[in-house]
């Protein structure tokens, strides 16, 4: 068995040949007691087996943060295991100081030299690159595999002794002296450069004070990039060419214009996907499934079971329910790839990136974390697999928990009928609130999660900036198609199981009587009525209106229906059903316009539909699922809450007074907000960073 | 002093050298090719002008002000 480690730069296209490599068949597992993941890939090549380690992202040998240590400390261990290396063609001369590193440290490294085609070089003297250095070259592109042959070629035949790598600018640095254990002579040369780096890790390894040793930081630096200068000038010639200058830029990263344009872009993507062509394509979907499957399956089960027999229930509501709603939601899961890895990989996320930097730094979130939330709005099913191929796991777990926050366009019928039945014409400034409502909860909790539990990964360095480029063809479709896999197989099943089950409470007591027909009471009517009290508070305290929220954990339209449904109306729009709203006899009744109100606002917030769920407890982990899945309740419940008291404070005592009541709390909050920071800054030196630590505050600490 | 936050944006730079405190941030902007003598660029500020884009060795990052603060250039 071949063993390799491959390392690169973070950024490089790593994980991406290690997948093209490997067949993505990579064992993932933990290195020993930490949370970073060792990836393990092994494939056969030529009856040849191989064995390939991913590591993470590095820049040089001495590490910043815990996962770089990791990288380090393995390459250490395995150091005479080679090293595939892969470089990234646009940044060649960064890429390379790890190469001289690696080469510093005595690895054999095999340079991976990816991306050529859309980097500034023109040619590049692989030969020569190979004699100068001392280590073997090849040029790859790591999404095509086809272009993998020739790295497999040389991985199966790949010789240690033949070449040795060559450092002339080593011999310039004078090397401090140090006493070592047998055992890490070999490597004399490498610690030592890294004590003259001052590397802390090394420094403690030895039990060096780094105060005694000479600061080279600066040298060595500039000796490998002058090296690498040098060598580069002899092998490899460039186009003068830099991003982020060009005329597209000066339009998209306008100050003024950028907004715009994003949200221009997101809303044609939203209206694209959810609307036109997405919404044609579900339609059609679902016709062929009406047409070949459901309907001729129902009229024969109907015909030989007769109208009223459980199966026709089963097959009708769960099963050819649960496939309806697959159908119509995977136009949606493709157009949301399309456009994602569009906007992605044309180079313009990035570019948003660093424009609204500033802001969305602040809540945590990012570009593409955006796009994610913004698609929300269509569907939260669809939209949180778009977090899936986000880098930090972090702001990919919040990404995910706040997508659901994004009123869904499933929730707009409850708020058309409800909120129409109550608010008349002012019904769009209720769904304009409802709206609004959800992103502000969903940004002020990004910042408390940011603050606390979630903090996304500190980004100083690492944002680079990708040329514009255009998508290929062969990409999409394999974007597409992994996608649209990993959608049916993953949630597919689970969602036709989640539509059984509610089914089975909606049409079955508890003794297991089948009850479909209205001859006795389900289990989720008992449910309804069970739970019901816990909602008087919030001003709609009935078992109909409970046992409608509940139905609608399998998909939010479900509510209008199941209301309907329990007023005993036929169909489920319409002013029939809004008129029996307002009808103390019947079963679904709101006593007072601020009961809807707290109603449409709780099922705004209240559960993300079980399709998200599952999608998210694939995406995120169960733990973070049922996290977010309580902190959606308990939010929805407190501001139902909130939204029903006052507005029913409104309707008694009349808007001027109420206002004037919330005016005078808000003022002594501000006021004592204000006190508080006084008081705290009291304890504050004054001169801050320019303080030598004399002055009064300074010294009382 | 000028350094990279406080010079005119589009215009090339030397750099003289990076002085900051923090041995971790010298170190990383050194292993990116920050080193002395290197010509180098900032192309443009973000919204509220906290984060720099900066074009240096043939290729284009960001950085925020406060590690811009600290590349004195020329």
């Amino acid at each position: 068995m071949k063993k390799f480690n491959l390392v690169g730069n973070p950024n490089t296209g790593k994980t991406t040949l290690f997948n093209s490599l490997t067949g993505g068949h990579e064992h993932v597992g933990n290195w020993h007691g930490v949370t970073v993941e060792e990836k393990v890939g092994r494939y056969k090549y030529k009856n040849q087996d191989i064995e390939i380690v991913d590591l993470p992202g590095i820049y040089s040998l001495t590490s910043l943060s815990y996962e770089e240590q990791v990288a380090i400390d393995y390459i250490l261990k395995y150091r005479d295991r080679p090293v595939i290396n892969i470089c990234d063609a646009s940044n060649i001369q960064r890429n390379l100081y790890l190469t001289l590193s690696l080469l510093e440290l005595g690895v054999k490294v095999l340079l991976v030299i990816n991306q050529i085609e859309k980097s500034p070089i023109c040619k590049i003297d692989t030969a020569r690159l190979q004699r100068v250095l001392g280590l073997q070259v090849v040029i790859v592109n790591a999404s095509d595999k086809s272009s993998l042959v020739k790295l497999n070629e040389m991985l199966i035949k790949f010789n240690e002794d033949n070449i040795e790598a060559k450092l002339p600018y080593i011999n310039n640095i004078i090397l401090p002296k140090l006493n070592m254990e047998e055992k890490d002579r070999n490597l004399e040369k490498f610690y030592l450069l890294k004590l003259l780096e001052r590397d802390e890790t090394v420094a403690k390894k030895f039990n060096v004070n780094l105060q005694d040793i000479p600061d080279k930081l600066e040298e060595i630096a500039s000796a490998r990039y002058s090296y690498i200068d040098e060598v580069l000038a002899k092998c490899i010639s460039l186009k003068q060419k830099v991003y982020g200058q060009s005329k597209l830029d000066r339009i998209f990263m306008n100050r003024f214009l950028a907004l715009p344009i994003f949200i221009g872009l997101l809303a044609l993507a939203f209206y694209l996907t959810f609307f036109s062509i997405g919404a044609l394509c579900s339609e059609g979907l679902n016709y062929i499934l009406d047409r070949f499957i459901t309907s001729p399956v129902s009229s024969w089960l109907r015909s030989s079971l007769g109208e009223n027999s459980w199966v026709v229930g089963l097959f009708e509501v769960a099963i050819a329910g649960g496939l309806g709603s697959i159908l119509s939601f995977l136009p949606q899961v493709a157009l949301l790839f399309f456009f994602l890895s569009l906007l992605e990989d044309s180079g313009y996320l990035s570019r948003i990136a660093f424009v609204f930097e500033d802001i969305l730094g602040k809540v945590g979130l990012s570009g593409k974390s955006v796009y994610t939330l913004l698609m929300g709005f269509g569907c939260s099913t669809t939209a949180v697999l778009t977090a899936r191929n986000m880098d930090d796991k972090n702001s990919k777990i919040k990404t995910g928990l706040l997508t659901p926050y994004m009123s869904c366009s499933a929730k707009f019928p409850i708020y058309a009928v409800i909120g129409g039945a109550f608010f008349g014409a002012n019904n769009i400034f209720v769904i304009l609130g409802l709206y609004l409502l959800g992103v502000v909860v969903a940004i002020l909790l990004s910042y408390i999660f940011e603050k606390t539990i979630l903090k996304s990964k500190e980004q100083t360095f690492i944002l680079e900036f990708p040329p514009y480029r255009m998508m290929s063809g062969k990409r999409v479709l394999s974007v597409l198609w992994e996608n649209v896999r990993l959608f049916l197989v993953r949630v597919g099943t689970l969602i036709v199981s989640m539509n059984i089950i509610v089914w089975v409470l909606g049409s079955f007591s508890f003794t297991f009587q089948y009850v479909a027909g209205g001859n006795g009471e389900s289990m989720l009517e008992t449910l309804g009525r069970i739970l019901a009290p816990i909602f008087a508070p919030l001003g709609f305290g009935s078992w109909a209106l409970v046992s409608a929220l509940i139905a609608g954990l399998v998909a939010k339209e479900v509510i209008v229906s199941s209301i309907a449904m329990f007023n005993g109306v036929e169909s489920s729009v319409g002013s029939i059903l809004q008129d029996s709203l307002k009808n103390p006899a019947s079963a679904v009744y709101f006593a007072s316009p601020s009961s809807a109100l707290a109603y449409l606002v709780f099922s705004l917030l209240y559960f993300p539909c079980l399709a998200t769920a599952t999608v998210l407890s694939k995406e995120i982990g169960k733990k973070w699922t049922i996290i977010g899945i309580v902190i959606e309740l308990v939010v929805a419940y407190i501001i139902a809450m909130l939204v029903y008291n006052v507005a029913r404070a409104i309707e008694v005592f009349g808007a001027i007074k109420v206002l004037c009541i919330i005016g005078a709390i808000i003022i002594v909050l501000v006021a004592l907000v204000y006190v508080v920071k006084l008081i705290k800054r009291s304890n504050v030196c004054p001169f801050k960073k320019s303080c030598d630590r004399s002055c009064k505050k300074c010294k009382k600490k | 002093m000028n350094n990279l936050a406080n010079v005119k944006l589009g215009k090339n730079y030397i750099i003289e050298g990076i002085s900051t405190s923090s041995i971790k941030n010298k170190r990383r902007l050194l292993e990116l090719g920050f080193t002395t003598g290197q010509k180098i660029k900032p192309v443009r500020k973000s919204l509220l002008g906290k984060v720099f884009l900066i074009e240096i060795r043939g290729y284009t990052l960001s950085i925020k002000r406060t590690v811009a603060e600290a590349v004195i250039v020329k």
